[in-house]
């Protein structure tokens, strides 16, 4: 994710940035770890439990009591700990969650991460920072 | 040669035998090297040709292949599938085949040349992205599949496209 937080803090505001979530089926967390970053964005939180979730990725990736470690990042984070629990058994939540992996297959992406630029697809960090860079540019000075 | 002359020749020799029954095999070998080698150049070719090109050109990034530009790799990416695509089909049926087998062996090639040297490097390659989406091998497993394929189109290449091929239809002027 460095490539896509430089290219954030690059243009603030002047991009909006959507995150959809894509948990592969062979990464046996990757769908309880989305669930968790979303319901950490309930609490406006999402950011800081998804970059923590990636950096302490070797905790939990294949940890049997994954969700012990879900539960202490978002202890650490001081998320409120009912409704984080909550959250994480409310069928919305996990709907939300399917939903971003639907639209991701419908529209072909096989690899993450995948960024779109105003509907213009570039996989992985080496694209967005160079050809996609580029696309930035040309839409903030068009 | 009528029956009865056959009867007065006696059996044919052993040892005129056998060569023929040699050519027949390498005749066979030829014509399931061909499907074998055109089966898996569509089969590797399509999922990526229907994909995102951009897919494929982040595979290919992956390599890190010194003197490739971002412009080149998505140009590459966009036509090297349906070079894959084409060929296989070629040699599926048999069409030109030994012009096919000798531009797949070319390909094969480059492939185990990229892949080996991805391997020299310690290039961290999860897997190679031959087959796109459709099927995950690691490098030293590709260059095995690659290695027998070369075999194989190198077969093609040294014995025609053998029977059941459009080039034998052409050539006889009717049907296999």
């Amino acid at each position: 994710m460095g490539p896509f937080k430089s290219l954030k803090s690059q243009y603030g505001e002047r991009v909006r940035v959507v995150f959809k979530h894509m948990p592969w089926g062979f990464h046996r967390w990757s769908k309880s770890a989305a669930l968790a970053s979303e319901c950490a964005g309930r609490q406006g939180r999402f950011w800081d439990l998804h970059d923590a979730l990636f950096t302490r990725q070797a905790e939990w990736a294949e940890n049997e009591r994954a969700p012990e470690v879900f539960y202490s990042i978002a202890e650490s984070l001081e998320l409120e700990p009912k409704a984080f629990a909550e959250c994480l058994e409310d069928p919305l939540a996990a709907a939300a969650v399917d939903a971003d992996f639907k639209e991701a297959r419908q529209r072909w992406v096989n690899s993450t991460p995948t960024f779109f630029v105003n509907g213009r697809r570039f996989v992985g960090g080496r694209q967005l920072v160079t050809e996609g860079k580029r696309e930035i540019e040309r839409l903030l000075k068009g | 040669m009528s029956p009865e002359a056959r009867d007065r020749a006696g059996p044919r020799p052993a040892a005129a035998a056998a060569p023929h029954a040699g050519a027949d095999r390498w005749a066979a070998a030829a014509v399931a090297a061909r499907v074998v080698v055109g089966l898996a150049f569509v089969l590797s070719g399509f999922p990526k040709a229907v994909a995102p090109a951009e897919e494929f050109a982040a595979v290919i990034e992956a390599y890190y292949i010194p003197g490739l530009t971002e412009a080149n790799i998505l140009a590459l990416a966009r036509a090297l599938p349906w070079v894959e695509v084409l060929l296989g089909a070629c040699l599926l049926a048999g069409y030109r085949a030994r012009l096919c087998a000798a531009a797949a062996l070319a390909v094969l090639s480059a492939f185990l040349l990229s892949l080996a040297s991805v391997v020299l490097r310690g290039v961290a390659l999860e897997h190679c992205g031959c087959f796109g989406a459709a099927l995950s091998l690691t490098p030293l497993q590709a260059i095995l599949l690659d290695s027998v394929l070369a075999a194989g189109a190198v077969l093609v290449l040294r014995r025609k496209g053998g029977n059941w091929s459009l080039d034998r239809w052409i050539e006889a002027g009717t049907p296999p």
